[in-house]
């Protein structure tokens, strides 16, 4: 893991760089031209861990596009799998400190100074706008930024998605990491993700997720799952699985 | 207080310690702001458990001991991590110490604290005396979660001052509040943030802490907007909240300005905005300095 850590904007700083982006990109700019590969304003956290350099960033960024290199976005499995390559090489390229990453900032700073030329391939203007939740984050609440999320997914669910060559989808996404404490027992998504990755029964794949991850949300009630060693944490899943659609594959347990 | 298909122990049973925080050579109470921490400093939470040896066979029905275990589970919700410590419930009578280690660099912003007590094996069987026999049945029903400040102001409400016409926003508005949790047990503290204009002619006012009549305005719209949002994102309330969490805190709100439970000032919103909304005026102190200084 990285003790470096990521140079952070603040909100304002963040907010008044996305409004530059954004018009420069209304008014036909190309995204590369626009990336800022030092930390300028951005200043990291000042305990903890050491400030990235000019080449460090730089090397980060020239890795993360090697990385996305002939990677397309525009179709759904696409945009799926865009969001895979790039949580992968946010983890092996910058590797943050998950202290580190729980800030916006940093993630604003890599969003709109780093990589704008990355959000825009994948969240472009739309009717003139950027959508700032996904360049910046919420910085209230539940964070969308692009690059964090895809990061995070990554993190939790890189060996589901590279052992069945599944970059799961948005919607999937969703009801496997809705319930957050529920996701923060990784064991039990990895399991339930494995299954809905082998999934060949007669809902739809969404649905199935969706009726999956309640149903193994009611069992955090009675029981604590934690406990559970891995073959456990199987059974269960396959179980909860088997009761939504006897005819779930079951090549997932 | 969760029910649950087993039986469960008495609340007396059981008793947990008040849970400590260990980091380079000095302990924190929950609610303390741990300022010795930082990224790369390792820290460990210690939690004592007392058994009522024959007050918890009797409550739960188990026949011994062996196979159950004390919890102490540590979330951060920031950084979606967590740590479960687990040990065998000391059949002596004495306390003894669970404790939840660490590392560097693994969480964020506040660690909160949960105790539970497990059952930890599977030898038993389903039975007409509903005595628990799936691993990992909790054995008692109620249980508090304890949080610990990592990092900032704890006590502060989340406030940033910029410019609002560089960043894009409104130039001649004087504020902006972001409130927009996803769970009512979100933690406050990071589901709000108090934006200020500082090309507003006010701003200085606003930020400058002094009971003033702009400030009153600032402080009743700001309790507005987050019951009026806590209204219409959740359609249930319910009547217990985890600590410092969105729920908890905007009940705290709720009592204090309008009298009444989170759950009650949402049914009055709902029932009467305009009634609701002039009562909050009042007990805010709505543009009246005298009132608030």
């Amino acid at each position: 893991m990285s003790h470096t850590l990521i140079p952070r904007l603040t909100t304002g700083d963040a907010l008044a760089r996305f409004t530059l982006v954004e018009s420069a990109l209304r008014s036909g700019r190309n995204a590369a031209d626009l990336v800022i590969d030092e930390a300028g304003v951005a200043v990291p956290h000042p305990t903890g861990g050491s400030a990235p350099t000019a080449s460090v960033l730089g090397r980060w960024r020239a890795e993360v596009m090697e990385s996305l290199r002939d990677v397309k976005t525009g179709s759904v499995n696409d945009n799926a799998m865009h969001s895979m390559r790039l949580g992968q090489a946010i983890s092996e390229v910058i590797d943050p400190s998950p202290s580190d990453a729980a800030h916006d900032g940093g993630w604003a700073f890599l969003s709109l100074n780093l990589f704008p030329d990355i959000l825009e391939a994948r969240w472009p203007l739309k009717d003139g706008r950027l959508p700032k939740d996904r360049w910046i984050g919420k910085q209230a609440g539940r964070d969308r930024n692009y690059l964090k999320l895809a990061w995070r997914r990554w993190q939790l669910l890189g060996p589901v998605m590279v052992e069945f060559n599944e970059p799961f989808g948005e919607d999937e996404f969703g009801s496997l990491l809705e319930r957050q404490a529920v996701a923060r027992n990784v064991r039990l998504v990895r399991f339930a993700a494995r299954e809905v990755a082998t999934y060949q029964g007669a809902f739809g794949r969404n649905d199935f997720t969706r009726a999956l991850m309640m149903g193994l949300t009611a069992m955090t009630g009675p029981l604590q799952l934690d406990v559970l060693d891995d073959h456990e944490l199987e059974a269960l899943v396959r179980a909860t699985a088997m009761q939504i659609d006897p005819h779930s594959s079951g090549l997932g347990a | 207080m969760r029910a649950m298909p087993h039986r469960v122990a008495d609340p007396g049973a059981i008793i947990f310690g008040e849970p400590v925080l260990a980091v380079a050579g000095q302990t924190y109470a929950h609610g303390e702001p741990v300022e010795s921490w930082d990224y790369a400093t390792p820290f460990t939470v210690i939690m004592s458990v007392t058994v009522d040896r024959e007050r918890f066979l009797e409550s739960t029905g188990l026949s011994t001991l062996d196979g159950v275990v004390a919890c102490v589970a540590v979330d951060c919700k920031v950084s979606g991590t967590r740590y479960v410590e687990r040990l065998p419930l000391p059949a002596s009578g004495a306390p003894a110490d669970i404790r939840v280690h660490i590392g560097p660099h693994q969480v964020a912003q506040a660690v909160e604290v949960t105790p539970s007590v497990v059952l930890d094996s599977a030898e038993g069987l389903e039975n007409p005396e509903m005595v628990a026999f799936r691993r990992g049945s909790r054995l008692i029903s109620s249980t508090r979660s304890y949080r610990f400040p990592l990092e900032g102001s704890a006590t502060l409400f989340p406030t940033e001052a910029f410019s609002f016409a560089a960043a894009g926003f409104p130039s001649g508005a004087a504020w902006k509040l972001n409130f927009d949790p996803d769970e009512i047990d979100d933690p406050y503290l990071g589901a709000v943030r108090l934006l200020i204009n500082t090309d507003h002619p006010i701003s200085g006012e606003l930020l400058s802490g002094e009971p003033t009549l702009a400030r009153s305005v600032l402080f009743h719209e700001v309790i507005a907007q987050m019951l009026l949002t806590v209204a219409g994102s959740f359609r249930t309330i319910p009547t217990e909240f985890e600590e410092d969490s969105v729920g908890a805190a905007m009940n705290h709100l709720a009592e204090t300005y309008l009298g009444l439970s989170l759950a009650q000032a949402v049914d009055a919103l709902g029932n009467d905005r305009a009634e609701t909304l002039c009562r909050l005026q009042d007990r805010t102190a709505f543009m009246n300095v005298r009132a608030t200084s």
